[in-house]
């Protein structure tokens, strides 16, 4: 799990996340990212995170035996590896902020678009390995709520509604966590991505609740890297992109105290997300969306062997 | 350090301005969208901390700018700079103009004018000078410096009120100009007296007049005017204002056909400070009594015709029809406030002209001469004329009147005799060679030798090649779209040698250089010849357009002065040639009886009447009998009354540039005190306001180009990074 908050300065450029994000379209956007990070996965011990994806082969010298068939054994005298029992797909509910803050963007595009972006390279991801994928959108409240399905064309209609541009004010993340303690049956993954700029109270209970139901819950704070450092000079008028309020600010004189106050702020996110046993993975628009999915997958692998240790 | 109007200097409480408005700059005017104020809190502004002031340059050139314009308007001097000259006694030499024009007669102004002298004359002092002029198109010195200066000066008051007591007014028009410059002559003449140095001459023109924009001022236009002359104007003004006036134009109309009784073109005129637009026009009976303006004997003879006319507009149209049966007229324009000028004369001769024709050829024959003739004199709406045609071997008629004879052919000696006389009274002679025969009669008349002339035939016709546009006879003619005579063609003509004859002038030629038409001086009269005819034998000329306009300008051209039939302005001279054509005897003596009744007379060698000093009908006497009749109205620029502006009078040098309201220049402005007066002379003397002015615009223009520069410097690093 990833804790450390990430930095405005530049990242290790594995895809440059500008070039990227000037591409107009958003599928184009996700395959691309997707599909650099396959390639790069070549080779690679990592057999993707979906828990029970089942798959049989034949077994190889050097395989662990751990992940041997030995009932098939016993039965046809022949080694497969059986990697998962379960044979039911993965349901992921990606839930996306569309509030105005995200419309807040230092570098040439927004939050937002950055976390459309990240929202539908995962879902291409998944999409890829048929996996049912969901989206629910909000602000002050839920404005669109598609449930996870893995049919054709489906993937096209989530894109569509990553695409539609905001109307909403405010963000209210206790609507849609609530939305989903109401309404998920099934167990799946529940990823938010959010800029979190709001009051964190009764956030805790609504989280502990989706982990009760045996969901998955990834949250990924993004944010601007000129929100990270207040990298402002002249004294201005700033205006509250949400209520539109204004007030005079001085940046010289109070970046101290924005910065310790917004460290204040995710250290108490993180404490409730590690309280709550959510994984948490800061993540500033100008780092590469294919980090994203590499977190992902590493947080999956752990989650996978949490699992395969409570299932001996 | 002291001020002529310190109350500009409160202007400087407008320093705080520039010193407020660079304390608001510091107030960010622009706004910065931030995704959320989550971690941010309100700043409050240390008023004590940021207000301060960035631009201190910028600010000190501004307040610098605002004071300097303060103490331009307020107009500072130097009190104890220069001190003003002493004054030195003056002794004043003036001469007293005074108009006495003919719109001097409207209301009381020459009353008023004759207060103002009045007042003046008191006002000089023992050591004083005065001259008394009056003026209209004339000067008259009715009081010169010598008789002042020879008068005992307790009686030169006196002296000069009595002289302004029998001066009246005149009828004349105004001619400022010539009055001022002589005016300035005189004073110039003036010298200083040798045994008082110390005295200073302080040469003035004191002018009393309506001064009306109608005075002639042509005298000043290249005049030097002195600068040490000083010009005082008083006005006088009358209760009404505005005027308005007649004029008769050149054309008159037959309106209706031939039968309608004829009315003239008149111009009303009324001039820009009007106030009464309507007026009417009627004819006054002034009758064959020459006693002017007598109400009793004046009747309206026709109906009046109601005419608009807004103020500083003309109006041009025709009037009622002339009166029947009367020849000397009198048209009147009523309603008008001031009526100096609202009478026009006219003298009618009555008489038709007459038009004798000898020669070869019936009056009825489309193929003679005196056929084409009539057919132009007697088909005229507007000019009555009689026509006789005689043939040549007719005796010439007794006491003809005809004033226009046409001779053509071999003429009898009678003939010829008859023709010379004409011409030494006066009259007018065309002569038509039909035939080189022709030629011998007409050596005969100008009592030469046989002239040499041969007979030419062209078979594809001549043309007029070269005509004199300068003669009277073709200046109507003139004008390009009407100066084509290519259109006629001669087909015979007489090739006459005029190389004997060099008084001749030919006014037009044919194409072989042969004169078509000469003009002889014969005696008083004009003598036309005409080489070719007009009927068709000779040429196309009868039948082409040019024809009836030349016949009718060639009547109307007489070389010998005939009296206007508009009339006279007054003041203008008569020739006497003019006036002694309707004598029987040129050399009779000749006696002119004015509308007042008194008589003048014009002696035998006087070259002009120069008495027309009344407007009305004037007859002329020839022994007892009145021959003639001329008539004499006031000249139409006096009408123009409109009150000149103090600038054109500045204009001509003749008012110093700050002399502002003619209350001033009076002497009425008695609200300045002698400190404050020495003020306004020190100051406008040091002029610091000038000064100052420049250096405003120094400092501005430093302003303008500092912000410039550091409005430059603060966008430029922003553009860059852009």
């Amino acid at each position: 799990m990833n804790v450390s908050p990430p930095t405005a300065a530049a990242p290790e450029r594995r895809l440059d996340v500008d070039a990227l994000l000037r591409i107009r379209s958003l599928e184009f956007r996700a395959k691309a990212v997707v599909e650099g990070f396959l390639a790069g996965l070549h080779r690679s011990p990592y057999h993707g995170f979906s828990v029970e994806f089942t798959e049989y082969r034949p077994y190889v010298c050097g395989d662990d035996l751990r992940y041997l068939d030995w009932k098939l054994l016993a039965r046809s005298d022949r080694y497969y590896v059986k990697r998962f029992e379960d044979e039911t797909n993965l349901r992921c509910y990606l839930v996306l902020d569309t509030s105005r803050s995200m419309q807040f963007g230092s570098l040439g595009y927004t939050k937002a678009d950055y976390a459309a972006t990240l929202a539908a390279t995962l879902g291409y991801f998944l999409y890829q390995q048929r996996d049912a994928v969901g989206l629910l959108t909000f602000d002050e409240s839920v404005r669109e709520f598609l449930p996870p399905r893995y049919r054709p064309g489906y993937f096209r209609r989530m894109l569509g509604l990553l695409e539609r541009p905001s109307r909403g004010q405010d963000t209210n993340l206790l609507s849609p966590l609530r939305t989903l303690v109401e309404t998920l049956q099934k167990r799946g993954i529940v990823v938010l991505i959010s800029d979190f700029l709001s009051e964190t109270a009764d956030l805790e209970g609504n989280l502990a609740a989706l982990r009760g139901m045996g969901h998955e819950v990834l949250l990924f704070p993004i944010a601007d890297p000129q929100e990270l450092d207040f990298s402002f000079d002249e004294p201005t008028v700033f205006r509250d992109m949400e209520s539109g309020q204004d007030i005079f600010v001085q940046p010289g004189r109070q970046r101290e105290e924005y910065l310790s106050r917004m460290r204040e702020h995710f250290s108490r996110l993180h404490e409730i997300c590690t309280r709550t046993g959510v994984d948490f993975h800061r993540m500033a628009t100008n780092q590469p969306l294919d980090a994203f999915l590499f977190e992902l997958l590493r947080s999956r692998r752990q989650a996978g062997a949490t699992t395969q240790r409570r299932r001996r | 350090m002291s001020f002529l109007t310190p109350l500009y200097l409160a202007g400087l409480a407008a320093l705080t301005l520039p010193i407020v408005m660079h304390f608001i700059r510091r107030r960010p005017a622009e706004h910065v969208e931030f995704s959320s104020h989550l971690f941010l809190k309100p700043f409050p502004p240390n008023v004590a901390q940021d207000r301060k002031i960035d631009h201190w340059l910028l600010l000190l050139l501004r307040l610098a700018a605002l004071a300097l314009l303060c103490f331009v308007f307020a107009r500072p001097y130097f009190a104890s700079g220069s001190p003003l000259p002493p004054q030195t006694e003056a002794r004043r030499v003036s001469v007293l103009l005074l108009d006495r024009s003919a719109s001097m007669r409207r209301e009381d102004l020459w009353e008023q004018a004759r207060q103002q002298a009045a007042e003046f004359l008191e006002a000089t002092g023992p050591e004083d000078a005065v001259a008394m002029h009056l003026f209209d198109t004339r000067q008259e010195i009715v009081l010169d410096f010598e008789t002042w200066s020879q008068t005992p000066a307790p009686r030169r008051v006196a002296l000069a009120a009595s002289r302004l007591a029998v001066a009246e007014t005149s009828w004349h028009a105004t001619d400022l100009g010539a009055a001022l410059t002589l005016a300035a002559e005189t004073l110039l003449a003036v010298t200083e007296p040798d045994d008082v140095e110390q005295v200073q001459l302080q040469r003035e023109i004191v002018v009393i007049s309506d001064f009306q924009q109608g005075s002639d001022s042509e005298a000043l236009q290249g005049y030097d005017w002195p600068t040490e002359m000083v010009v005082r104007p008083y006005f006088v003004r009358p209760a009404s204002p505005g005027n308005a006036s007649l004029q008769w134009l050149r054309r008159s109309e037959r309106a209706g056909g031939s039968a309608a009784r004829v009315r003239p073109l008149v111009r009303i005129s009324n001039t820009l400070d009007a106030e009464q637009e309507d007026f009417e026009l009627a004819w006054r009976d002034v009758g064959v009594s020459t006693e002017e303006d007598s109400a009793t004997e004046t009747t309206s003879v026709d109906r009046p015709i109601r005419v608009h006319v807004p103020a500083g507009e003309r109006r041009v149209m025709f009037g009622p029809p002339f009166p029947e049966g009367q020849k000397s007229v009198c048209l009147e324009l009523r309603q008008d406030p001031h009526g100096f000028d609202n009478a026009l004369y006219r003298v009618t001769t009555g008489k038709p002209l007459s038009v004798l024709f000898v020669g070869d050829g019936q009056a009825d024959d489309p193929q003679a001469l005196p056929y084409y003739l009539r057919q132009v004199l007697e088909g005229d709406a507007v000019r009555e004329v009689s026509f006789e045609v005689f043939a040549p071997a007719d005796g010439p008629p007794e006491n003809s009147t005809a004033e226009v004879l046409v001779a053509s052919g071999n003429l009898s000696d009678a003939w010829r005799v008859h023709l010379q006389t004409a011409l030494r009274r006066g009259k007018s002679v065309w002569f038509i060679l039909s035939s080189t025969g022709d030629v011998t009669a007409l050596a005969g008349v100008l009592d030469v030798p046989a002239l040499p002339c041969e007979e030419r035939e062209a078979e594809q016709g001549t043309l007029l090649s070269v005509l004199d546009f300068t003669h009277p006879l073709f200046v109507p003619f003139a004008s390009p779209q009407l100066a084509d005579f290519t259109k006629i063609r001669f087909w015979q003509y007489r090739r006459l040698d005029v190389s004997s004859w060099p008084e001749a002038q030919v006014l037009a030629v044919f194409d072989d250089d042969s004169p078509a038409l000469l003009e002889m001086p014969a005696g008083a009269g004009t003598l036309l010849v005409l080489t070719s005819g007009w009927h068709p034998r000779d040429s196309q000329l009868a039948r082409s357009s040019k024809f009836v306009p030349l016949v009718w300008e060639t009547l109307e051209y007489r070389t010998r002065p005939q009296l206007a039939e508009g009339g006279y302005e007054v003041g203008e001279s008569i020739p006497r040639a003019a006036l002694a054509a309707a004598l029987r005897d040129e050399k009779a003596s000749l006696a002119i009886e004015l509308p007042d009744g008194s008589r003048q007379e014009v002696a035998s060698d006087a070259g002009a009447f120069v008495g027309t000093t009344l407007p009305g009908i004037y007859t002329v006497f020839e022994g007892d009998q009145a021959v003639t009749r001329f008539a004499v109205h006031t000249a139409a620029r006096e009408s123009n009354t409109t009150p000149m502006e103090l600038s054109d009078l500045r204009r001509w040098g003749l008012l110093p540039s700050d002399a502002d309201r003619p209350e001033k220049e009076n002497g009425s402005d008695a609200s300045m005190s002698p400190i404050q007066e020495d003020a306004v002379a020190i100051e406008s003397r040091q002029k610091s306001w000038q000064w100052l002015c420049l250096a405003a615009l120094i400092v501005l223009t430093g302003e303008t180009w500092l912000a410039g520069w550091q409005s430059r410097r603060a966008t430029s690093p922003a553009e860059l990074e852009g």
